[in-house]
């Protein structure tokens, strides 16, 4: 649980980072109220996390089909929320999607990196428990 | 270590003593052994049947509600279901690595990752098995454990 309220943070913050580039970018800095865009950012994350821990729970023999399931319904959640508030009129479709593609990235990388620890982990325990 | 044997014509049942200064996790891990060395499954073959001994099995494996039981060499099929091996045998090491496959960790010779988070189990046999990432933790508690 602490693990998931720190990724639906971390992805809020990371989304928040990427929207206000867009914004200072584009100039529209002065135009978009930034507390109408942090709560539905927030809940969109939190929507998107509970989801992928729902997405998780199906396995497949391909790793491609468990990740276009994940990018699908990420893609799903950002186009509802972007219907909803209108990020629409701020950003195209295709680079919110991007964006949201770009996050699923560096999240996989982190994720990596960290069963790679544990992997090692393991393997250094198996390697002691072996020699004994 | 040292291993002595005796014969006894009188004793019934083998009878194994385990001598130690100290308990250790080394000394519950042989009395685990030998313990599960004599806990045998009935399993089936080409229309014969036979008793397996737990020990031996590397992994079991679900397809289509049957459930497979793989050793070093040979394959059978039992009729127990994962959850049954789960509970019966996690005290011998047993322990799910995926929706569909529970390992034997004595007969786990390392783990590789592999890309999108999933991970290999290479086995004392050289056969490979896939881990999926949310099983990883019980693996892990089971070496630290000592199981």
């Amino acid at each position: 649980m602490k693990r998931l309220i720190m990724h639906i943070l971390a992805t809020t913050g990371l989304s928040l980072v990427i929207v206000a580039t867009i914004i200072v970018t584009r100039s529209y800095l002065f135009i978009i109220p930034f507390a109408g865009t942090v709560l539905p950012v927030f809940f969109a994350n939190i929507l998107i996390h509970a989801g992928l821990f729902v997405t998780g729970k199906f396995e497949s023999r391909y790793w491609i089909l468990e990740s276009l399931l994940d990018v699908t319904y990420i893609a799903t959640v950002i186009i509802i929320f972007g219907w909803q508030y209108n990020w629409f009129s701020l950003t195209p479709i295709w680079s919110l999607i991007l964006m949201a593609v770009f996050m699923y990235i560096v999240g996989l990388f982190l994720r990596m990196a960290r069963i790679r620890g544990e992997v090692n982990e393991i393997n250094k325990l198996l390697e002691k428990r072996n020699k004994k | 270590m040292i291993v002595k044997m005796e014969q006894d014509s009188s004793v019934e049942e083998v009878e194994i003593l385990i001598r130690y200064a100290e308990m250790s996790e080394d000394v519950e891990r042989i009395a685990t052994m030998l313990e599960s060395a004599t806990v045998r499954i009935k399993c089936s073959y080409d229309g014969g049947e036979k008793l397996v001994s737990v020990s031996d099995v590397y992994y079991f494996e679900s397809v289509d509600k049957m459930t497979f039981v793989y050793c070093e060499k040979d394959v059978y099929r039992t009729e127990l279901r994962l959850y049954q091996i789960v509970d019966d045998f996690a005290y011998m090491g047993f322990v799910q690595i995926s929706k569909s496959c529970v390992l034997n960790i004595n007969a786990l010779d390392l783990i590789n990752t592999l890309p999108n988070s999933r991970m290999e189990a290479t086995l004392k046999n050289d056969e490979r098995v896939y881990i999926t990432r949310k099983y990883l933790d019980g693996i892990k508690h089971a070496l630290q454990k000592g199981v």
